[in-house]
């Protein structure tokens, strides 16, 4: 009964949502404020109505109902209260359903939250996010219904995928879609310009602030996906460049890259059309990558949910790059030029511009190895494979010019190839950051790695980290001095500066824990009961197999008694799990995390007779910590800098006075 | 019950159909098939095997094994994985190496057999040199290509007759100059 009321709401929203198209474009064409006012009822309506509906499915899915298709499939008996209601977005139904209910949530709080210099283009920004809603809706009830019925009703369900019972997948997901949909609005905006003819001021701060939130969000939603797949998966690592993660990956380098050419917009009124393209794409490729993961085009260790969607997908794609091309076509040129024109030396806005290089192509390689074994496959014919080796012979670069990129960039000012400070400053940066690269290498034991060469590049790549940090921070420092160290003025008017200052802080934090990937210390080692394995200054040793229950699974867990220098440090239980819906035995990793490194151990295999014998695969996992930290630090800097105030045309005004 | 949604389905099925597309999809359910089949079920029989880690031979072995695609997994290379078919693998490949053979040597014998698809990342040759030679394409050319699209407006605007500011300034500096001479 409610599964059926659910069905009918989300035809509902797909109905008010149509009527939400019509309404804003005529609202656009008449300049009739009422009826675009209706237009936003109609989009809050849709919201309304699938939160409800929403609430519903997880109301059937906490009450087990196995008479809708999806709790069937999903859910079962056995599984943990919380994992009822995350199974949700386990499968393709519902993470399809949670995609379009973000994107009714970001969309309606987007068109009540408008500035009101941006009055006049709002029509254009509600009919764009309502015409992909009012797909989203469409897709929803032919192909994913959540909502549908099984007759007769199984007593218990198939079980959520094993791999997917994880505390990560609770929040994972929902953040990283958070990211995807929040970027729509940015999109809308974009095309809402063209069709308006010009960007106002309004554009650029409204469109500032939801880029920042859907970049944390993104920033966030990766880097808890690779924590899922570091302690979900065994095989000891968080980023395997799999089609998925990379999908995941592209919109976060439009996105980064977006925020770049809005600070050069910002400050200098050029780069318009780059930042509306930019925009326009960043949301295109989020789009695009859950085509990749929705189609089974690619197969992938995160794509739980596939399906024939896939043509559906691709030919919404392409009409939405057909509408936004055409649009562009006609009306860019009606963007108004910047009032003065420039001439781009050596100076800040050329460093940013450098930059956005830089991520681009970055964008462009992952997408370009993404996509090549179906592209290959479909001109040649002959199978190939594109894994991580593929993507580590470019990326590495690409990353260390960004660290330059960083330290010199900040340094430099707009509009000028002055300096201030700015080779003593480099200079002592290198001076402090030697004493710094040597606590990286040696807390981190950088020595200990086999290969010369990725010595050499963990050596060059924390040195280029040091260098761009103390820059960074002299640079803070300089600024702070020239307003005689008012901290109060300065975060009354720099939050933005703050926020970057604090963000690009993270990302050299996370490049020094990427650089600990290149150690790579392992070992395997079969244990009798009773025996001990030394281990990078720790002594592991193997009491037996214990059978035990835990929730829905059944652990076979090796107890090992952990020693460190001959102090007992506490004992940690790598094990296998068994649960009821599935045959394979899954891991469960056990971690015991220093700063620098973690102890990650996995039982590979174990004796089934008794238990007395087994094989574990044990890896010391340098700075992995920093990535965590880093993601943290980043988010940090891209919330502060949302709370930066706008001054409009001021601070552009403000450079040119001083010249 | 639902025979609305079932309408709507099947008026969806006869949507425009995307040969290519559908080929591909096929032909990854077909792998996908595989890949459920098997995704690490440990093995009964014996016990996993300690691989050789230090040395020549376990650098090389690191090497080779990092190299080849876990062919039941996805993203990872049969060193990173303990499914049955990369443990198999894995035998082979320490065998060849204790038997004396390079790298080059193994990964040629397990490309003539599985094709190139068992490599990690696509071997530089025919239509895959395009995979290698984008990217540095982009990475080489995009500056140059950069610089050359902001230079040339610049010229274009010059020969126009549109100026700068700043050639403005210096105009109307020059001609103060003129005057107080």
């Amino acid at each position: 009964m409610l599964a059926d009321l659910g069905f009918y709401l989300l035809l509902l929203c797909l109905v008010s949502t149509c009527y939400g198209v019509v309404a804003a474009v005529l609202a656009a064409l008449w300049r009739h404020r009422r009826l675009y006012r209706s237009s936003r009822l109609a989009l809050t309506a849709s919201c309304t109505m699938a939160s409800v509906a929403a609430l519903m499915l997880w109301y059937l899915f906490f009450n087990r109902d196995y008479s809708v298709a999806y709790i069937f499939k999903t859910s079962s008996n056995d599984l943990p209260q919380i994992y009822t209601l995350t199974a949700f977005w386990s499968s393709l139904e519902g993470s399809h359903f949670l995609w379009t209910l973000l994107l009714c949530i970001y969309g309606t709080i987007a068109l009540w939250t408008y500035s009101k210099d941006n009055e006049h283009i709002m029509p254009y920004v509600s009919a764009s996010i309502q015409a992909v809603l009012g797909w989203m809706f469409y897709l929803l009830l032919s192909h994913s219904d959540p909502f549908l019925r099984l007759f007769p009703a199984r007593p218990d369900g198939q079980g959520m995928n094993t791999l997917l019972q994880n505390p990560y997948m609770a929040i994972h997901p929902p953040t990283l879609f958070t990211g995807y949909t929040a970027l729509a609005i940015p999109a809308a905006y974009s095309v809402a310009a063209l069709c308006y003819g010009d960007i106002t001021e309004g554009w650029l701060k409204t469109t500032r602030r939801w880029t920042l939130y859907a970049w944390c969000a993104l920033t966030a939603g990766i880097i808890l996906g690779g924590h899922w797949a570091y302690v979900e998966l065994g095989w000891s690592g968080y980023w395997a460049w799999d089609p998925v993660e990379n999908s995941s990956f592209i919109p976060w380098l439009f996105c980064t890259s977006l925020l770049h050419s809005l600070v050069v917009q910002d400050k200098l009124g050029h780069l318009k059309r780059l930042t509306i393209i930019l925009a326009f794409l960043a949301f295109f490729f989020s789009f695009f990558g859950t085509f990749i993961t929705r189609s089974g085009v690619i197969s992938s260790v995160h794509s739980f949910a596939e399906s024939p969607i896939g043509p559906n997908y691709l030919a919404f794609l392409a009409a939405m790059l057909l509408a936004v091309a055409v649009i562009y076509g006609f009306r860019a040129p009606s963007i108004l030029p910047p009032e003065a024109d420039k001439a781009w030396g050596v100076s800040k806005e050329s460093a940013l511009v450098i930059t956005q290089f830089l991520l681009l192509t970055l964008a462009a390689i992952v997408c370009v190895g993404t996509l090549y074994p179906i592209v290959s496959e479909a001109i040649t014919g002959e199978r190939t494979t594109v894994q991580a080796p593929y993507f580590n012979a470019f990326a590495p670069w690409i990353g260390l010019g960004l660290v330059v990129a960083i330290a010199l960039g900040n340094l430099m000012r707009y509009q000028t190839n002055k300096m201030p400070g700015g080779p003593r400053l480099m200079i002592g940066a290198a001076v402090v950051a030697l004493p710094l690269t040597a606590v990286l290498v040696i807390g981190g034991d950088v020595m200990s790695t086999k290969k010369p060469f990725n010595l050499a590049a963990q050596v060059v790549g924390l040195f280029l980290c040091a260098w761009s940090t103390v820059s960074l921070t002299g640079d803070l420092v300089q600024r702070l001095r020239d307003i005689r160290f008012k901290l109060g003025l300065f975060l009354s008017r720099n939050l933005a500066y703050v926020g970057g200052y604090i963000a690009h802080i993270g990302l050299l934090i996370a490049i020094a824990g990427f650089l600990g990937n290149y150690r790579g210390l392992q070992k395997i080692a079969t244990l009798n009961s009773g025996e001990t394995v030394d281990f990078y200054g720790y002594q592991l040793r193997f009491d037996e197999i214990k059978e035990l229950q835990k929730d829905n699974a059944t652990l076979y867990q090796g107890a090992l008694e952990v020693t460190r220098a001959g102090a007992p440090i506490g004992a940690i239980t790598p094990a296998r799990s068994r649960y009821p819906t599935s045959t394979n035995l899954n891991h469960e990793v056990a971690l015991m995390s220093t700063f620098w490194h973690d102890l990650y151990v996995t039982l590979s295999d174990f004796d089934r007779e008794n238990g007395r014998k087994a094989t574990f695969e044990l890896h010391i996992n340098p700075t992995v910590r920093f990535v965590w930290i880093a993601a943290f630090v980043m988010v940090i800097g891209g919330i502060i800098a949302m709370f930066d105030r706008y001054r409009g045309n001021k601070s552009r005004d403000a450079i040119r006075a001083a010249l | 019950m639902r025979s609305d949604t079932e309408m709507l389905k099947t008026m969806t099925r006869h949507g425009p159909t995307l040969n290519i597309i559908k080929l591909l999809v096929l032909n990854l359910l077909l792998t996908t098939a595989l890949v459920a089949g098997e995704s690490g079920p440990v093995d009964e029989d014996a016990l996993k095997k300690a691989w050789p880690s230090d040395g020549p031979i376990g650098e090389l072995f690191h090497d080779v094994a990092g190299s080849l695609r876990c062919p039941t997994c996805t993203g990872l290379s049969v060193l990173e994985s303990d499914a049955r078919f990369s443990q198999q693998i894995k035998e082979i490949v320490l065998e060849q190496v204790e038997a004396g053979k390079n790298r080059e040597q193994i990964l040629q014998y397990f490309t003539e057999r599985y094709g190139p698809w068992i490599l990690r990342s696509p071997p530089p040759r025919g239509f895959n040199v395009l995979a290698w030679l984008l990217p540095l394409t982009i990475l080489l050319l995009g500056p140059p290509a950069v610089w050359f699209f902001v230079w040339r407006k610049r010229r274009v605007m010059n020969t126009l007759g549109v100026r700068s500011a700043d050639d403005i300034i210096k105009e109307m500096q020059g001609r103060l100059k003129e005057m107080q001479g």
